[in-house]
């Protein structure tokens, strides 16, 4: 028994040293905060696969239809689970609090 | 365009006092620096991420770091943790085992392989490549009109030392079939969920055996970072970072042109000459992304420079092409009508980063605009006008720096 206590940290040690495992950060940017129903059914919808930083940083020039077509994107071609119902909403808090009503 | 101004203010600890969320933050943003890319929205943290130092954060998840522009002065091969990173997908790998890994070749082959890295390493002849690597969006930003999509600034680029085995020799072993007119390559990065959008890239079967394209193994003399595509990555020489698959696990030999959704719609740029149209006009016809154009930077002076008049100033930086190689680089201090040529330094291969320095002596005070235009053996020169698509791709437009004789 004291052998196999022995051994097992050299077994753990030997996986540990085999590969190379990093660690990922937690996101820092969050989603900006509004009364909009739309910031909830975000923080839902979209923190599964990405942090806040793809909206916040898009330019003063992006309206209602790049937010529009950015949405349904996620949706037909990464298959983001987003009900239906749930798109017009999540589009008008993108559009309401980035790009060119971004405070 | 060069300057991105490092602020010393600590503004997520400012953030997180002000908010009163400070035992929301990780430890580790704490001391999160800020820095300022020249660009509506600019703002951007520095954080070092796994392997690397502070890097600029385009976005932390999945990660993709810029690197800071300073770190381009005065070193010609970009050290490893000051390397760039591009993920696309959600699912990024976070544990490779080396021992395990395989490296898979089927489709149209006589002879599908599983290669191990140490097979990698040991049962094929080695090659060494120095060149340069860059996002097909890199200088997004300073689109005019601005356009969607990754708001890097000009650091989503970086020279580096590689060595790996040709995939001519790979693709030999396996022996591609009759009527192969693709390879595609996949990387261990997957969709979260599942879906037809994995990261797969695809070269034509004759580019994919040039002999220059390769999959590394070592990245200036080292293993490849893990979130630079360890442990093997492919280099496909004077093209654009897309096709540098990271983590790369599957190729295939296929007998139609790929059209996944990273080769089709996404990384097109217009089918003409320019490969540009006039902001606001219908879409182009498309062709994939390819080769780099032409571009070169000062690297020792900013916008926040000042030098002076009366003296002799050093001013140096880097150019490089798709490799055609880099004839001369020009440079101008008055706004591009009058240019003088600097002296090329050390040719370290023709897809490497070139470097160039010259002194000028600026004759009275006051603002100076200074221009650097690169020429290359191909008769490719640097615009003095940018051009416009709607992705964003392929900046190369003669770079301004506006600096201060005093």
């Amino acid at each position: 028994m004291k052998k196999y206590l022995l051994l097992l940290p050299l077994i753990l040690l030997s996986q540990v040293v085999g590969a190379e495992t990093i660690q990922l950060m937690q996101d820092t940017v969050q989603w900006r905060k509004s009364s909009l129903p739309g910031y909830q059914l975000t923080i839902q919808n979209c923190s599964a696969c990405h942090s806040a930083h793809y909206a916040e940083y898009q330019p003063p020039n992006s309206g209602k239809a790049y937010w529009d077509a950015t949405v349904k994107k996620m949706k037909t071609v990464f298959k983001a689970p987003i009900p239906d119902e749930d798109i017009q909403p999540i589009v008008e808090y993108l559009t309401q609090n980035y790009g060119s009503n971004r405070k | 365009m060069n300057s991105e101004n490092f602020i010393n203010r600590r503004k997520v600890i400012a953030a997180a006092l002000a908010g009163g969320a400070g035992s929301l933050l990780p430890s580790w943003a704490l001391g999160a620096e800020m820095t300022n890319l020249p660009m509506a929205f600019g703002e951007r943290e520095l954080i070092a991420f796994p392997g690397k130092k502070p890097m600029i954060v385009l976005t932390s998840r999945p990660p993709q770091l810029e690197t800071p522009f300073k770190y381009f002065d005065n070193q010609v091969i970009t050290p490893n943790d000051e390397f760039f990173v591009r993920y696309h997908m959600a699912g990024i790998p976070t544990t490779i085992n080396p021992e395990t890994y395989r490296l898979k070749i089927g489709g149209n082959v006589a002879k599908p392989l599983e290669i191990s890295l140490n097979d990698l390493k040991t049962k094929f002849t080695s090659q060494r490549i120095v060149a340069v690597n860059q996002c097909s969006g890199n200088s997004r930003g300073f689109f005019e009109p601005r356009v969607n999509g990754g708001q890097l600034g000009n650091g989503a680029m970086g020279n580096a030392v590689w060595v790996g085995v040709p995939l001519k020799e790979i693709l030999k072993a396996a022996g591609p079939g009759k009527g192969a007119k693709q390879v595609s390559f996949n990387g261990l990065d997957e969709p979260s969920l599942p879906s037809d959008s994995d990261f797969i890239k695809s070269l034509d079967i004759d580019h994919a055996m040039d002999g220059d394209v390769m999959v590394a193994y070592e990245m200036n003399g080292t293993g490849i970072p893990f979130l630079n595509g360890y442990p093997i990555k492919l280099i496909v020489p004077g093209y654009y970072g897309t096709y540098w698959v990271k983590h790369l696990s599957q190729i295939n030999v296929i007998d139609t042109e790929f059209n996944g959704f990273w080769m089709n719609p996404a990384y097109r740029i217009p089918d003409n000459d320019c490969n540009c149209i006039v902001a606001g006009a219908p879409p182009a016809k498309t062709i994939p992304i390819n080769q780099f154009t032409i571009r070169s930077f000062i690297t020792n002076l900013t916008d926040n420079s000042t030098v002076n008049a009366g003296k002799p100033n050093l001013a140096r930086g880097i150019a490089f092409d798709a490799g055609y190689g880099i004839k001369k680089v020009m440079f101008s201090q008055d706004n591009g009508q009058n240019w003088q040529e600097a002296r090329l330094g050390k040719d370290l291969g023709r897809f490497s980063f070139r470097e160039w320095t010259i002194e000028f002596m600026p004759l009275k005070k006051g603002p100076l605009d200074l221009r650097v235009r690169a020429f290359n053996h191909a008769g490719q020169i640097q615009p003095m006008t940018a051009s416009w698509m709607p992705p964003g791709y392929m900046r190369n437009v003669v770079e301004n720096v506006k600096v201060t004789a005093v």
